[in-house]
């Protein structure tokens, strides 16, 4: 299977509010304001540290015990929120991609 | 010189040749207003705004009204607004003219000022905090403002809220509140004697008339405020009052969705627009009735 | 208002001092004047380059604020389309040469402070032309909607494919392979103009050479022969002018190339009109080199009169007679100019049938 490399957009670009519920993003070159969720949120926060496939993010989720954190109707599907969630952000401008 | 002091016939005579300067909040406005009719009922509504004769301020936005062509101005007579520039106005019978200027009034502040950040939104004051009630008119913000005006509150503006981005304070901009139906006789009735102008029927969204700005809320007009709180009113007969605080997130959508020229603004607007998110509550204020939402809004003022 | 101060617009242009020195009345024309033609970003960077702006009445200031608060928001826009274009072109080998206002913006000139500009126009090598709008269509643009008749006549006789809207941005590019189309007078060729681009520092971006940024504008203003609602076009050419002819070696570049492009007469015309109305400061020997295309003298007298008249911007309720004449008279050139004259016929046949039905 492919993988691909996911990283966030450099801050620099961005005016930026953390808040309790999210973030309120400003992107400086496109001139679109995004309001994310905290999971959006925390998903820029780890590609920030650095670069990461589905995979590694995933791990970087997992609970001690090696479990996945639940979701509202039970055990997630961590990698398959992560890449969907992904998949916006790219669209969004947030994050970019590229093949291994 | 207040409109109601300027004699009837120079009135006329400006207001249907050069034009007259309306001076209220922020803007100076050159109105020219073709039908004898619409002139009596501006003078009516407008009698307590200051205005002056052309030459004595800059003006910011002319709005003309006549005939949509001079065949309109007397077979079956139409009234559109002209401000310079194309806009998607429809001319209306002779008799809805001045629904006609309010709307070239509002489309001239809602397409061209970027000095400030702009909003569809009511404002009213109280203690020297205003508090912003996000979205469009029509669903009950209007009644909602014009009803505060009416009891004690100072109103900023029943169409648009208008933000410093430097400081973070409130512009006043104190035009008529058109009602509509229903509100009409509710607010007449809390109203001093002729608050309310005349009624126009048949307007395509039923009988509307206005509410003149009050005394105090025009001679104040110049008095800016620091913001107080946001409120996102939602009229539901239904169901029992409810107020609940929004997130900061939730805010901010509210006031981006809003914003008439938030985007086109970019970076100081984000930025004192988050600001304001951070350092004021919002609120979403659930209300069957005009009086149950009164006094929400006085309980949310009284915990600021 | 004064007939004098009809002219308020082009003087305070000429001239950004006399803004310390106007009274209501005069600012109350002023600045609706500029509103018309597009300029009130223009005077708002010409206030505060020359220092003016804050003598400037309170009620002025924030309008040129809003007025700059509003370009700036265009010149973003523009920036990020760009970007978005390039992102798609140029990795498919297909460069892009920017014109008009985002070639002055984002080469830095003088005349993009203050600047409106909504549209990317872009020139690409006539091979790349299929390719680059299929490009695009693959990625998010769309055509806009045009019927049979305004299809062909964009295709086949215009210089561009019809306009191209981002289905999410909403921005419009015009992609252009040659500048007028094949059936005006003048003709400039995109690979003519091409082999000349300057790169812009970005990979596969690039600009009209200097001579060929002033050609085009004045070709374009000029040529079209519509001079009406056309000021804003001849503030471009005088700050093109200033800001390129402060280099001695730009005027033989310039009027070398003019010779080449065959396009001296509509130069003559406009190093006229930007000296007369915005003392444009032109060497003298060019204007001798101009003026050997000077057109016969009933020609050049009617234009001397009508075109500053056209491009002297009008009030709404007090249009002067005579530039309503100057415009007419100018845009049946125009046209004229553009196609052969039973096609003329046809197409405003045609345009005049189409205002006639209801709206759509």
């Amino acid at each position: 299977m492919e993988k691909i490399i996911w990283r966030a957009m450099p801050r620099e670009l961005f005016l930026w509010r953390d808040w309790d519920d999210g973030s309120a993003i400003y992107n400086q070159q496109s001139g679109r304001t995004h309001i994310l969720n905290l999971t959006a949120r925390i998903i820029l926060d780890e590609l920030d540290a650095g670069p990461a496939t589905v995979s590694e993010l995933a791990a970087r989720f997992s609970l001690p015990d090696g479990s996945s954190p639940d979701g509202e109707g039970g055990p997630l599907d961590l990698e398959a929120t992560l890449a969907d969630t992904l998949t916006v952000l790219k669209k969004e401008g947030l994050v970019s991609s590229c093949h291994a | 010189m207040r409109i109601r002091d300027i004699p009837r016939a120079d009135l006329d005579r400006y207001l249907s040749t050069g034009g007259l300067d309306l001076c209220l909040g922020p803007f100076v406005m050159r109105l020219k207003l073709a039908y004898g009719a619409l002139r009596e009922a501006f003078a009516d509504v407008y009698g307590a705004c200051l205005a002056a004769p052309p030459g004595e301020e800059i003006t910011d936005f002319h709005v003309r009204i006549d005939a949509p062509s001079r065949w309109r101005h007397w077979f079956r007579p139409q009234a559109i607004a002209d401000i310079d520039s194309p806009a998607p106005f429809v001319p209306l019978p002779a008799r809805l003219a001045p629904l006609m200027l309010e709307q070239g009034m509002n489309w001239c502040v809602a397409t061209r000022v970027f000095n400030l950040l702009t909003f569809h939104a009511s404002v009213v004051e109280r203690g020297g905090k205003a508090i912003l009630f996000p979205g469009r008119s029509g669903a009950g913000k209007s009644t909602l403002c014009a009803g505060l005006a009416v009891n004690g509150w100072r109103l900023f503006c029943d169409e648009f809220g208008l933000l410093d981005m430097e400081n973070g304070e409130v512009r006043a901009y104190p035009r008529p509140i058109s009602l509509k139906n229903r509100s009409i006789g509710l607010i007449r009735a809390m109203a001093p004697a002729g608050a309310i102008s005349a009624s126009y029927p048949d307007t395509p969204k039923g009988t509307i008339a206005f509410l003149k700005p009050p005394e105090q809320s025009v001679a104040r007009d110049q008095e800016p405020a620091e913001l107080g709180a946001f409120i996102v009113p939602v009229f539901d007969p239904g169901e029992p009052a409810a107020i609940s605080r929004l997130s900061k997130t939730e805010a901010l959508g509210y006031m981006t969705l809003y914003s008439m020229n938030y985007d086109r603004l970019g970076a100081p607007a984000f930025t004192c627009l988050t600001d304001l998110v951070e350092r004021r509550p919002a609120f979403a204020l659930r209300y069957p009735d005009l009086e149950v939402a009164m006094a929400q809004v006085d309980d949310i003022h009284r915990s600021l | 208002m004064r007939k004098g101060e009809q002219n308020i617009l082009i003087r305070a242009l000429r001239e950004p001092a006399v803004m310390s020195g106007l009274d209501a009345g005069q600012w109350s024309g002023l600045l609706r004047l500029a509103r018309l033609a597009a300029l009130s970003g223009r005077l708002d960077w010409l206030a505060r380059q020359s220092g003016v702006f804050d003598q400037l009445p309170a009620r002025v200031r924030s309008q040129f604020t809003s007025a700059r608060n509003f370009a700036l928001g265009d010149q973003r826009q523009i920036r990020w389309e760009v970007r978005c274009l390039r992102e798609v072109l140029a990795p498919r080998g297909i460069r892009i040469t920017l014109l008009k206002g985002a070639a002055y913006l984002l080469a830095g000139c003088q005349t993009a402070h203050g600047r409106l500009c909504s549209d990317v126009d872009i020139l690409v090598a006539g091979d790349d032309l299929a390719r680059a709008e299929a490009e695009l269509v693959a990625h998010g643009w769309e055509a806009l909607k045009t019927d049979a008749y305004d299809d062909h006549y964009y295709r086949t006789w215009m210089h561009e494919l019809p306009p191209l809207r981002h289905r999410e941005r909403g921005m419009i590019v015009d992609i252009h392979h040659t500048i007028l189309p094949p059936t005006s007078r003048y003709v400039l060729g995109g690979d003519v103009l091409l082999s000349r681009a300057r790169p812009l520092g970005e990979d596969g971006l690039m600009a009209l050479s200097e001579e060929d940024m002033a050609v085009h504008v004045i070709v374009h203003m000029m040529a079209d022969g519509d001079l009406v609602g056309r000021l804003r076009e001849l503030v471009d050419v005088d700050a093109l002018l200033r800001e390129f002819g402060a280099r001695a070696e730009f005027w033989p570049r310039f009027m070398a190339r003019a010779g080449e492009l065959g396009v001296i007469r509509p130069v003559y015309y406009a190093l006229r009109l930007s000296r007369q109305l915005l003392a444009t400061p032109v060497p003298e020997a060019v204007l001798r080199g101009a003026d050997q295309a000077r057109p016969a003298w009933p020609v050049r007298v009617l234009m001397d009169r009508l075109a500053p008249a056209a491009l002297t911007p009008q009030l709404p309720d007090k249009p002067g007679r005579l530039a309503g004449l100057a415009g007419l008279l100018l845009y049946i050139r125009a046209h004229w100019l553009r196609m052969p004259p039973l096609m003329l016929a046809r197409h405003l046949a045609r345009k005049a049938l189409r205002r006639l039905s209801p709206a759509s």
